[in-house]
């Protein structure tokens, strides 16, 4: 059975999101998933994982929603209207809207690189979850501009399109300046997590500071596992470059699943 | 402008968004139909689907994109339809469910790259379609785009885009299994040789009185390519609108293309089906089936 499309939140602001919910006859459990995609081109790489990752979470018996963020996808919002605060409210919207639909008591959110960034600064801003799954996040805003920065050069156009108008987009996509200043204040180790009963680190990278991530979590005393992957390929479809496979997905269910078991 | 998510399928389990504009539907306008840009989902790359459909609407025109069986946030069909058939069949099946929900039954096709195999293919057989759009659609080589090219020899632009080519054919080769799997078994084209294309779009623009509208990037070499390309002698050109944006990639990669790209169709479509100026064409939505 195939995802059911809807439109939530604000009337004027409406959101996108596809839901998967546990087949007829499978054990239903109290909590219900939240995926947060991650954003610009690596948001069209994923959007086919991630609805294989819909329907696996789902077919171990969870209500699964997956959304667009404001100013993205099919959600409202012209591209260069999207802000980092906005998505991440747009997390918590998510989650009310998962909880109303599912009857679920629990939330779990899953995020993808930005997305699992967003997805901790919900829990950061108030958010309570029962666990936290974090895939490849962005820990340090300035690395992960550092790394769109160094993708954009290799593409010559854009690069005399930010002669023409600098600072204005990036990879092809409207990238207004509060966008880049707010990404590039992102330190995810400033976040205090206790609101989720466990977080679930996945790594693909070999250094993107998932460690210290993981110890400053450890010392608030928020239960966190860091499960490093080395992938066999590298997913370099077209000049995005990003690391975006679908290698981690037993990883990815088997980190959420953990968070259950808490 | 609205949007409304409507399905359709046996079993509604293809997906599309319908933006229609604030006002009433003019049922003289036709509606315009876009899908999926080889294995991405229906918003288009770098959201492009999602921008000129609400230009459109700002534009007086209606449009409904769409995932194609099996893409996007659309379920694999289990009707057995032979894979050269499926996407054809998911825009005939298209129409008919926007349709059912507007009554318009006038509707143009946008074709981006590979979705252009579908679009002409219904274009040609299905009096609804009234109109296309083809966006880096059918290109092949004439001798005067290898006369060209031999003369770039020399030009930096040239070699550049060549070796960026080969280098992301190599590093596609090592492409995971996150959209290769997908790519594998729903992602083949038949391509019309060109003799064939040139008559049938003497067919669509003579006979059948359906306008077209080409946009090419640097794909061409040249503008005098498309008229190379498409030299038939009963093609009415009267009905061919072309546009080449030559310091644009395949993709349309700056925003500043993207939006002439979508001015352009808007423009077209504004020039070749003009408003109801009566204003007795107009319609109310249907709330019906197949609506979230």
């Amino acid at each position: 059975m195939g995802a059911t499309p809807l439109f939530f939140g604000d009337a004027r602001r409406q959101l996108y999101g596809a839901y998967d919910e546990p087949a007829a006859g499978t054990v239903s459990h109290d909590t219900a998933v939240v995926l947060a995609y991650p954003a610009f081109p690596e948001y069209n790489k994923a959007h086919w994982l991630f609805r294989r990752l819909a329907l696996r979470i789902a077919q171990e018996g969870f209500f699964v929603l997956r959304f667009d963020y404001f100013a993205t996808g099919d959600s409202a919002g012209s591209s260069e209207a999207g802000t980092l605060d906005q998505w991440v409210d747009d997390v918590t919207v998510a989650a009310d809207e998962a909880r109303d639909l599912s009857g679920a008591r629990d939330i779990t959110l899953v995020g993808l690189r930005l997305g699992a960034t967003l997805a901790a600064r919900a829990v950061d801003g108030g958010l309570d979850v029962r666990g936290l799954v974090l895939w490849d996040p962005v820990v340090i805003g300035d690395d992960y501009m550092a790394h769109l920065l160094a993708r954009a050069r290799i593409h010559r156009r854009v690069r005399l399109q930010q002669r023409r108008r600098p600072a204005e987009t990036l990879l092809g996509y409207p990238f207004p300046d509060e966008l880049r200043r707010a990404i590039e204040e992102v330190d995810l180790r400033e976040l205090k997590l206790n609101r989720s009963r466990r977080v679930e680190l996945i790594s693909t990278e070999d250094e993107n500071h998932l460690s210290s991530l993981a110890a400053a979590l450890e010392r608030v005393g928020v239960p966190t596992e860091l499960t490093r992957i080395r992938l066999a390929q590298t997913d370099v479809g077209g000049q995005e470059n990003v690391r975006i496979s679908a290698e981690p997905l037993d990883a990815v269910i088997e980190a959420f699943l953990r968070t259950e078991t808490t | 402008m609205n949007e409304r998510i409507v399905t359709f399928g046996l079993r509604n389990e293809l997906v599309g968004i319908l933006t229609t504009p604030e006002s009433a539907l003019d049922l003289q306008r036709p509606i315009v139909l876009m899908w999926n840009v080889g294995v991405n989902h229906r918003v288009g790359p770098f959201r492009f689907n999602v921008d000129l459909a609400r230009h459109l609407a700002a534009k007086g025109f209606a449009t409904y994109r769409f995932d194609k069986s099996g893409l996007g946030d659309s379920d694999f069909r289990r009707e057995a339809v032979p894979e050269a058939e499926s996407e054809a069949l998911d825009v005939t099946e298209a129409m008919d469910v926007v349709t059912r929900r507007t009554s318009a039954e006038q509707f143009v096709l946008v074709g981006y790259c590979s979705s252009v195999d579908a679009a002409h293919q219904v274009t040609m057989v299905d009096p609804r379609v009234v109109g296309a759009v083809h966006i880096e659609g059918y290109a092949y080589p004439t001798p005067g785009s290898r006369r060209r090219a031999r003369r770039n020899l020399l030009s930096w632009s040239r070699w550049d885009r060549a070796v960026r080519r080969r280098c992301v054919r190599i590093l596609r080769r090592r492409k995971s299994s996150s959209t290769s799997d997908v790519a594998g078994s729903i992602y083949s084209r038949r391509i019309p040789t060109q003799e064939q294309f040139a008559a049938d779009l003497a067919t669509l623009s003579g006979e059948l009185a359906k306008p077209h509208l080409f946009i090419y990037s640097s794909s061409l070499n040249g503008a005098e390519q498309f008229s190379e390309m498409f030299d038939h002698p009963d093609i009415d050109h009267s009905r061919i609108v072309f546009e080449h944006y030559a310091d644009a990639d395949h993709t349309f990669y700056t925003v500043d293309h993207r939006e002439m790209v979508i001015r352009s169709v808007a423009e077209w479509l504004a020039n070749a089906f003009p408003r109801d100026v009566h204003g007795l064409g107009g319609c109310q939505m249907n709330d019906g089936a197949g609506l979230a």
